[in-house]
């Protein structure tokens, strides 16, 4: 045991520094323990010249450490010159791998055996992890590394990179226009890339520009190479350099080993803090992006804040003026604590949450104070967000033609779920009955939530299963009603292309389907044949409850990640009992079904190759991806004539760029699905901004809007690669058609664009929203071939045979 | 903000759009342009151009011809509009063919070597490119999707070129004349050639004489087999006589990729031409009234 401070802090990033300026500024006895042997080692690893934004603009900064949007290298010179004039007591090359003792006296080891004690603990190490190493000998040799900084700096080495993952692939091929660079693949293929990846390192290997072994890993580094293990015996290969990117192993082993409880095994859970950033280990405090803040700005602020508090000095929270504004309309003059207590007690989804979650989801939030009778929502709109009612009371209308009748909603209760879990538009209208006080939060904070808190999970999930079964079941019925249903209910989720009902099966249960989509169909020789298409709200399998014998002459396969509530025939049999309408219904339905059948066969009757033909053209949709979109482009290629309009006129009325790749994208028979946004139910690009800066529009539109930061992690999670890392040409959307183009041609230009910093940006398709009249793609194809709508309309043309599905064979 | 366009009916082709409406228009115009001159002129073939009549079908076709002439203008306006472009380009097409009857019936079937006359030749020839663009839009589409089969242009390319360092990697084990002919073979992508152009060329797969040259030395080491290459014989013959078909399938995608463009080089300068040659008559019918 060698030394005892009053406060140690656990790395040195962001929050830590901050944290450790404080007490320097403030005279606090502290302790800075840095793994690396420099500070802030995320960011400086960041590549060279990187521009670090100061997000969210709107949050003021609170601390004795300045920070400003800028390039890595000023901002790491700012902090370093101020933790050098303040005089921080910081320890390099110190990991911590143990946390004991208690509050008061905690007992930290550090690599090496040596022990630090202190009072208070703040836990700042982040997200990264720990770099996984190679796991052999010699894999700490000075030229095996675990990063690469800048590419440039290596030329006419033999490098080799081991790990085919993303960031093995993007050095290899960085390095390998300088470099004689081999890849060591451990698959026996690439198999976990991006696409666009997986396409260059493949032409990379192909051409010899790279060499790669597949199937095969290290298992020991010698002096002057590595010796592999391959399928065909052990190799040893001669290299200079070895990058190995292996992946990462994240902090949260450790961070358990400290006695510190996560609510869930979610790996997007974090810890329970309280407002202090307190953990459930008195005296353990923990801040930034391992407290769930990714943003530097808010990891300055907490360090500052926490620290200030350790040392006795009272300090109100930099978001207080942000939250005093939020509550202004709704709550005049209010103290912020006394709103919130409010909003907790009397709503019971918020209760469950710690003061600085609530404050978190608040600052998403807004707070509408809502006039009797005003409409919230309407029926087929696309808004995400859902909403708690704290005052007051809303109407959900169950029948547009007869506004009237309506179910109530009271305080306490939420709604809006449904738009939320499907991604699908509204299922009904809802108004305020009386004045009413609602806290809409944006789905984003929603899924946040529960995925932190269970108890969340569970209301959310329970409400979701009985209004689904009543709005698909018991329609006009009040809720009470249906109550035996929701009790026989269970909710399963199914992976793409599973079967949710088998052919020939026992007709036992009725299917609503949640959130996803899926086929109706047969398997023939083992491939499903789609034939019919169902969205999310759509029921499968109404047809056994009417016969208690028969099979199911069909097979269900979800098109998407799907989630189906389950009712079993008993329930459906004995509701149906008391609800014969229902019965009625179906078979009402099942007769027009009939009736359309009976008509094809009759027209159709030597057809049959036709209705294979749209099979295949359903199936083809359904796997790239349209059964999830709400609003797709695809292009008839038996009227396109590759005159390329679509992208001009996108690329015209968009900044000089085009979001679509007209000739990129499958093809089968004449349907072409150009690359271009599906604007999916649930969207890939939205799951992980750390701006917020996707949303999507009261009209469906999932659109980029101005505060993208350029950090291109929407692009990595589209699957279907449809948005463009980009310089914006032009900012104001206005027209740069012929007017435009004779200016260019006379020389006088266009106006320089007022917009500064020069970054790539994400951009993808909005559906022209701020142009108008629908998509621009669509209204420039002077043949008609392009089409943007909805996949149900797709499937039904084709099903009609009026999208073409074959050649002229 | 221009009004919002109706929801655009699915799928369909310009000749059909609205259940071919300006189709209908056209032959309403052509109909009233046939009545007018017959009423007028039951017999002689007297309403030229200075009659009413001529002056009314000629007003008609003027307003037209500049009517047609600026979908070329409109074709590039991107923001939104009252009309979708494919309802303008419905109307062009079939507008443009009813121009036909009442420009010729405006001249009254009156030509001379003067630029009244060169006026009408040009606009002739400006509507008969069209209406080969439309038949090009009609027949190509569908036939270039078919010859791709789902490849996009660049890996028509592609395929090319490995089939090239196929050949020639094979080539390595045969003499040196024979690995020569293989290099002249694979040594240049095709170029586009104009006779590919005509419908009665159709783009087969053909091998070139260095190809053939080829394919002819290798024929003769079939059946000797004290011959090392024998192994290697087949499997080239079988890349070059792929490679031919994968230069056929590029040909033809530039086949048709050039006819439903090459019509615009007349359609397009011509429409200036005929508007200017138009200009001049309009003056000059005045200047001499």
């Amino acid at each position: 045991m060698t030394d005892a401070f009053d406060i140690a802090i656990l790395g040195s990033g962001p929050g830590g520094l901050s944290a450790a300026v404080t007490c320097a500024r403030n005279g606090l006895s502290h302790i800075l323990l840095e793994r690396s042997a420099h500070l802030s080692d995320t960011i400086f690893k960041y590549q060279k010249g990187k521009v670090v934004m100061a997000h969210p603009l709107r949050l003021p900064l609170q601390s004795e450490l300045a920070f400003d949007a800028g390039v890595r290298e000023g901002i790491l010179g700012i902090w370093n010159d101020r933790a050098a004039e303040v005089g921080i007591n910081v320890r390099y090359s110190a990991e911590v791998v143990g946390v004991g003792g208690q509050d008061g006296g905690f007992k930290i080891e550090v690599k090496g055996g040596e022990i630090v004690t202190a009072k208070k603990i703040i836990l700042a190490i982040g997200m990264q992890g720990n770099l996984r190493q190679l796991g052999v000998p010699g894999q700490d040799r000075p030229w095996v590394q675990y990063q690469l900084d800048d590419p440039d700096e290596y030329h006419n080495e033999r490098i080799m990179v081991v790990g085919a993952g993303d960031a093995g692939i993007e050095n290899a091929l960085a390095l390998a226009d300088h470099n004689e660079v081999t890849i060591i693949n451990r698959a026996p293929e690439f198999m976990r890339a991006k696409p666009g990846n997986l396409a260059d390192i493949e032409r990379a290997c192909r051409s010899g520009l790279t060499q790669v072994f597949h199937d095969s890993m290290p298992i020991g580094v010698d002096d002057d190479g590595v010796v592999l293990q391959t399928p065909s015996g052990d190799v040893k290969v001669l290299v200079d350099r070895v990058i190995a990117r292996v992946g990462a192993i994240p902090p949260r082993k450790f961070i358990e080993s400290c006695g510190i409880v996560f609510p869930s095994a979610d790996p997007a859970a974090v810890p329970e803090l309280s407002e202090t950033y307190e953990s459930n280990v008195k005296g353990l405090y923990i801040i930034g992006a391992l407290a769930g803040y990714t943003l530097i700005k808010q990891a300055i602020n907490q360090g500052h804040e926490v620290a200030l508090r350790l040392g006795g000095i009272d300090v109100a929270p930099a978001d207080e003026p942000l939250l005093t504004q939020r509550f202004s309309q709704a709550f005049p003059g209010w103290p912020v604590g006394r709103a919130l207590e409010t909003l907790r007690t009397a709503v019971p989804m918020l209760s469950g949450l710690t003061t600085l979650q609530l404050r978190e989801m608040m600052l998403d939030s807004s707070v509408h104070r809502v006039a009797a009778g005003a409409t919230i929502f309407r029926r087929g709109d696309y808004t995400s967000s859902l909403f708690n009612i704290v005052e007051g009371q809303v109407g959900v209308v169950l029948d547009d033609k007869n506004p009237a009748k309506m179910v109530h909603i009271g305080a306490g209760e939420f709604f809006g779920e449904l738009g939320l879990v499907s991604g699908r538009r509204r299922s009904a209208t809802v108004v305020a009955v009386g004045e009413t006080l609602l806290v809409e939060s944006p789905r984003r904070s929603i899924l946040r939530l529960r995925s932190s808190v269970e108890a969340v999970k569970e209301v959310i999930d329970e409400t979701t299963v009985r209004r689904l079964i009543h709005t698909a079941l018991g329609r006009g019925l009040p809720v009470e009603e249906v109550a035996e249903l929701v009790a026989a209910a269970e909710l399963k989720r199914y992976k793409a292309n599973e079967a949710i009902i088998t052919e020939g099966e026992h007709c036992d249960a009725l299917y609503i389907i949640r959130s996803g989509s899926a086929t109706v169909g047969r398997d023939v020789d083992g491939k499903h044949q789609a034939l019919n298409y169902i969205p999310a709200g759509g029921l499968v399998g109404e047809r056994g409850l009417l016969d208690p014998d028969a099979r199911r002459a069909a097979t269900v396969r979800a098109a998407i990640l799907s989630e189906v509530v389950r009712i079993s025939a008993e329930a459906m049999t004995a509701f149906m009992v008391r609800h014969p309408e229902l019965r009625e219904l179906f078979r009402a339905q099942m007769q027009t079904q009939f009736d359309a059948k009976i008509k094809q066969d009759l027209i159709g009757a030597e057809k049959t190759a036709d209705v294979a033909a749209a099979s295949s053209a359903i199936s083809f949709l359904v796997s790239q991806g349209i059964g999830e979109s709400t609003n797709a482009l695809v292009i008839d290629e038996s009227l396109c004539t590759r005159c390329n309009n679509c992208e001009t006129a996108c690329a015209s009325t968009h900044g000089g760029v085009a979001r679509l790749n007209r000739e990129a994208g499958p093809t089968f028979a004449s349907i072409h699905i150009p690359t271009a946004c599906r604007h999916c139910e649930q969207p890939h690009c939205m799951s992980d901004c750390p701006v917020d800066a996707i949303t999507r529009s009261s009209s469906g539109e999932v659109f980029i809007n101005d505060t993208c930061i350029g950090c291109s992690n929407c692009a990595n999670n589209c699957p279907y690669g449809v948005i463009k890392m980009d310089y914006l040409e032009d900012h104001t959307g206005h027209s740069t058609g012929l007017v435009g183009w004779l200016a260019a041609m006379l020389g006088l230009g266009k106006p320089e664009a007022a917009h500064e910093p020069h970054r790539k940006l994400a951009l993808k398709c909005d559906l022209c929203k701020d142009v108008g009249g629908g998509p621009a793609c669509v209204r420039a194809c002077p043949t008609g071939a392009a089409t943007r709508t909805a996949p149900d309309i797709y499937m039904a043309l084709i099903r009609e045979g009026q999208l073409p599905n074959k050649l002229g064979s | 903000m221009a009004a919002v366009p109706p929801p655009p009916e699915i799928h369909r082709s310009v000749l059909t759009y609205r259940r071919g409406l300006y189709g209908k228009i056209a032959l309403l115009l052509v109909a009233v342009s046939i009545l007018l001159y017959a009423l007028h002129a039951p017999a002689g073939g007297i309403a030229n151009g200075g009659t009413w009549v001529g002056y009314l079908l000629g007003t008609i076709g003027l307003a037209l011809i500049v009517w047609l002439g600026w979908f070329g203008i409109r074709r590039r306006q991107y923001g939104p509009k009252m009309f979708l472009l494919e309802e303008w380009l419905s109307a062009h097409v079939y507008l443009g063919l009813a121009l036909v009857v009442t420009a010729t019936l405006h001249t009254a079937f009156r030509f001379g070597w003067n630029v009244h006359t060169l006026a009408y030749g040009l606009m002739v020839v400006v509507i008969l490119s069209g209406a080969f663009g439309l038949y090009a839009f009609r027949r190509y589409p569908a036939a270039m999707t078919k010859n791709r089969n789902g490849t996009p242009y660049k890996s028509l390319i592609e395929a090319i070129v490995a089939l090239d360092f196929e050949c020639r990697e094979l080539a390595m084990s045969f003499d040196d004349e024979t690995a020569a002919l293989v290099y002249q073979a694979t040594c240049t992508l095709p170029a586009f050639r104009f006779r590919d152009l005509s419908s009665r060329e159709r783009v087969s797969p053909t091998l070139e004489a260095p190809a053939r040259a080829a394919i002819a030395r290798l024929r003769a080491l079939v059946g000797k087999t004290y011959s090392a290459d024998q192994a290697n014989v087949m499997p080239l013959v079988q890349a070059l006589t792929n490679r031919a078909l994968a230069v056929a399938r590029l040909r033809r995608d530039q086949r048709y990729r050039v006819l439903m463009q090459i019509w615009r080089v007349i359609h397009l300068p011509l429409t200036v031409g005929l508007l200017v040659a138009l200009g001049i008559h309009v003056l000059a019918v005045f200047y001499f009234w």
